[in-house]
């Protein structure tokens, strides 16, 4: 039932930036990396619509690749975030006692650290890898969705088609994915899609401090690193990544109110 | 007995807008209710007998619309009375009772706040004479230890206490018409007994008239003197009870009379 | 006999105040025996709070007695979860909201491995659905499409695929209209006569009751008050609150 405008609006902001992502090398056939000495700090024209930055590169195509890495990014971290969420929520929550106690309390332990802070010393000791940094938002993500498909599912443990599936003989582990983990999705999910933006967000942040993307990859985080140094001279250089980590977030973000509505 | 019913049902249509499709939930019902009659509404899920009960006093929910036909209660044309007329009407002329009282009661009031509320509403009385009269009000219900349910908070007391409580609730401004819509369906056979009972005994002693809703002809055959019958949105039979069980007139009368004789009574 | 109950006690401890404390019991079930004949209806009757739902958990090994022995007859009963079922009484709650009709009937037959592959699971299905007089083409359907008597045959119909020896109904007309329930009783008549199915009927509803049950058991607040045969019991009632049921049916 699409009477849901941030549902549509949203879906079709990720839409197109997907679409532009991955036919990126045939939108726009300049090479990410390639400098040209006589086109320094450029403002947007014809031929570079978003300008160049200090080392020639068009900027237009240094953003549509490093939306790939920040989109990647923001999916795979949320998909471990999620995996090990649901794998550990639902156990807490199907077994309760001690099982949930000691998984809750290594959740509340995490939540204690402010997420960013911990990514930080994590990193500074790893090398800073696309994988490394998906890896470690992920895993330290998991809390949110573990403690709503715990709440889902301590809920949903005592309804009647539950008791109906013991009563038929089903095993614990196909009660709690077959029958469960798909009702108790739906908060899991707004949670999910809301996470993608974070998880962007950090990716940025961590980028922008030189600890994330490392150059000459593109990253929106350490494109803006350059627009540190130039802003009083090239606007172009903080403006349009701005407004593309902006129109992604506000995307994402709509996805999840639309997926709200729709859950009610 | 040119008396005027207390109420008129004339033509009564109204349908639902469901995302763009539109539902005809009542289909051109007619009947009338006179002073002091118990009249019984019966039909299952689905016949309509809820929306219309609803709609006596236009309680209907925001996607329901009555798109034709009248309602006339003690004289007065309910379809064009003002949302200020119809509010004081409500509780103090037409009162309603429902089939879970739990849901109906605020968990985070005592009987007492709940029942001197609706008195203070409608009477203007002070509070201290208004917990006088909720006190008088339920051992009229016969409450035993009234002090204590007035103290008491719905999910303290049980099913049937709930429900005379909320008996008690809504004859407190001695209505004319008084709607109950399967009031006794979740409640024990004992318990159940003794709310008609009571019902009946208010009815004689107070002086209303009851439109009493369920599936089941055998609260019909105990307590009406007329039957009114549902079947999808339209009014397939009515007349009084025993004619209506000796001569029924539409099959799914006799489906209901059937059934009430293999599983309604022993 | 096929089930023999011997003095089953159930207890919930009442926990008090922030500390939750133990502050008492509830007992539940107090030391009720009763015997299931073979390819009888043993009804038992109850208001609420009379544990009759307490007791069905327990004979279905959902909850777990206080004390005292529930024992099915091995010479019937083999594998448990497989010739066990119960129906319970909300068709709106037993069936996972998300699955396809197909996939709730199916379930028991994948997970007693009594049929394999795809096709052969929906021909049993369509089979089992006629059973229970629902049209075949409604596999892919959800529960929410359907009224609650039809649920309610979705149940049964599930029930009925782990091909069970013995059922238990609880309550499993009461949320129904009345002319409905007729048409279930009916249906669980004839389904008891075809399978050779011993059944324990639940339910508040002495007339239904008196319907469908060759032995009787009534419950008030978790103690028998009185059992025997059915038939003996409405005629000559002997206990004062089976009286009082009659009386107020």
């Amino acid at each position: 039932m699409k009477r849901n405008p941030y549902l549509k609006i949203g879906l079709t902001i990720i839409g197109l930036l997907m679409l532009i992502t991955l036919f990126a090398p045939w939108l726009r056939s300049a090479d990410p990396a390639q400098i040209d000495a006589a086109q320094l700090l450029m403002p947007p024209s014809s031929a570079h619509p978003f300008g160049t930055d200090q080392l020639g590169r068009d900027l237009l195509t240094r953003i549509i690749y490093g939306a790939r890495i920040s989109l990647s990014i923001g999916f795979i971290a949320m998909g471990i975030a999620v995996a090990v969420g649901i794998l550990l929520g639902s156990l807490a929550g199907f077994y309760g006692r001690l099982v949930d106690t000691l998984i809750m309390r290594c959740a509340d332990v995490m939540l204690c650290f402010p997420t960013f802070f911990l990514i930080l010393a994590v990193v500074a000791f790893l090398e800073p890898s696309i994988f490394n940094i998906m890896a470690i938002i992920g895993l330290t993500s998991w809390m949110g969705p573990a403690r709503l498909i715990r709440g889902e599912i301590l809920s949903l443990k005592e309804r009647e088609f539950i008791q109906a599936e013991r009563a038929l003989g089903a095993s614990d582990a196909r009660i709690i994915l077959r029958h469960l983990v798909p009702n108790a999705l739906g908060p899991v999910l707004v949670n999910a899609t809301l996470g993608i933006s974070a998880a962007i967000l950090l990716e940025t942040g961590l980028s922008f401090l030189g600890l994330g993307v490392q150059p000459p990859v593109p990253s929106w985080g350490n494109i803006l690193i350059e627009a540190k140094s130039t802003l009083g001279v090239a606007w172009w250089i903080m403006i349009f990544p701005g407004l593309a980590i902006l129109v992604t977030i506000l995307g994402f973000n709509f996805i999840a109110e639309g997926l709200k509505k729709i859950i009610g | 007995m040119s008396e005027q019913p207390l109420l008129e049902i004339t033509d009564l249509r109204v349908t639902f807008d469901l995302e763009g499709r539109r539902l005809t939930a009542v289909d051109g019902a007619q009947f009338s209710v006179a002073r002091n009659e118990t009249a019984v509404l019966a039909g299952e899920s689905g016949s309509g007998k809820t929306i219309t009960a609803l709609a006596i006093s236009r309680l209907l929910p925001p996607n329901a619309a009555i798109s034709s036909g009248s309602i006339r209660f003690n004289g007065h044309d309910i379809l064009r009375m003002s949302q200020e007329e119809l509010t004081g009407m409500r509780g103090k002329e037409i009162a309603y009772i429902f089939q879970e009282p739990v849901s109906f009661l605020n968990p985070v009031f005592t009987i007492g706040d709940q029942i001197a509320e609706t008195i203070v509403l409608h009477q203007r009385v002070a509070p201290q004479q208004a917990r006088r009269q909720a006190a008088q009000l339920l051992e009229q219900v016969r409450i035993p230890d009234p002090q204590r349910v007035l103290a008491s908070y719905p999910h303290q007391l049980s099913g049937g206490m709930n429900q005379r409580a909320f008996i008690a609730m809504s004859l407190a401004c001695q209505p004319r018409l008084l709607v109950a819509d399967e009031p006794t369906t979740s409640l024990d056979v004992t318990i159940e007994r003794e709310i008609l009972d009571l019902l009946m005994e208010l009815k004689k002693s107070l002086g209303f008239s009851l439109l009493f809703i369920t599936h089941n002809l055998a609260i019909a055959r105990k307590i009406s003197d007329r039957v009114i019958i549902m079947f999808q949105g339209k009014v397939v039979d009515q007349g009084a009870t025993d004619t209506v069980f000796r001569c029924p007139r539409h099959h799914h009368t006799r489906e209901l009379i059937q059934a009430y004789e293999k599983i309604g009574k022993l | 006999m096929i089930l023999e109950i011997r003095d089953v006690s159930k207890a919930y401890a009442v926990e008090k105040g922030m500390l939750r404390s133990a502050a008492g019991s509830v007992r539940a079930l107090d030391r009720v025996s009763l015997s299931v004949r073979e390819f009888s209806t043993m009804g038992i009757v109850g208001e609420s709070g009379s544990g009759k739902t307490t007791l069905a958990k327990i004979i279905m090994g959902l909850v777990e007695q206080s004390s005292g022995e529930v024992v099915f007859n091995p010479a019937f009963i083999r594998t448990f979860h497989k010739d066990v079922q119960i129906i319970f009484q909300n068709p709106f709650n037993s069936l996972d909201p998300k699955m396809r009709v197909v996939d709730l009937v199916g379930e028991p037959l994948v997970i007693h491995k009594l049929a394999r592959g795809r096709r052969q699971i929906k021909e049993r299905v369509a089979g089992l659905l006629e059973t229970v007089e629902l049209p075949a083409d409604i596999l892919s359907r959800y529960p929410h499409e359907f009224s609650g008597g039809q649920r309610q045959r979705i149940c049964i119909a599930r029930a009925l695929a782990c091909e069970p020896k013995f059922l238990v109904l609880d309550e499993p007309i009461s949320s129904l209209d009345l002319t409905i329930q007729a048409r279930m009783l009916d249906l669980f008549l004839d389904l008891k006569q075809r399978y050779k199915l011993t059944y324990v009927f639940i339910s508040h509803n002495l007339a239904v009751v008196k319907h469908i049950a060759d032995d009787l058991v009534v419950l008030h607040q978790g103690r028998v008050v009185e059992q025997g045969v059915a038939q003996d019991i409405f005629a000559r009632p002997a206990a004062d609150y089976t009286r009082l049921l009659l009386a107020a049916a």
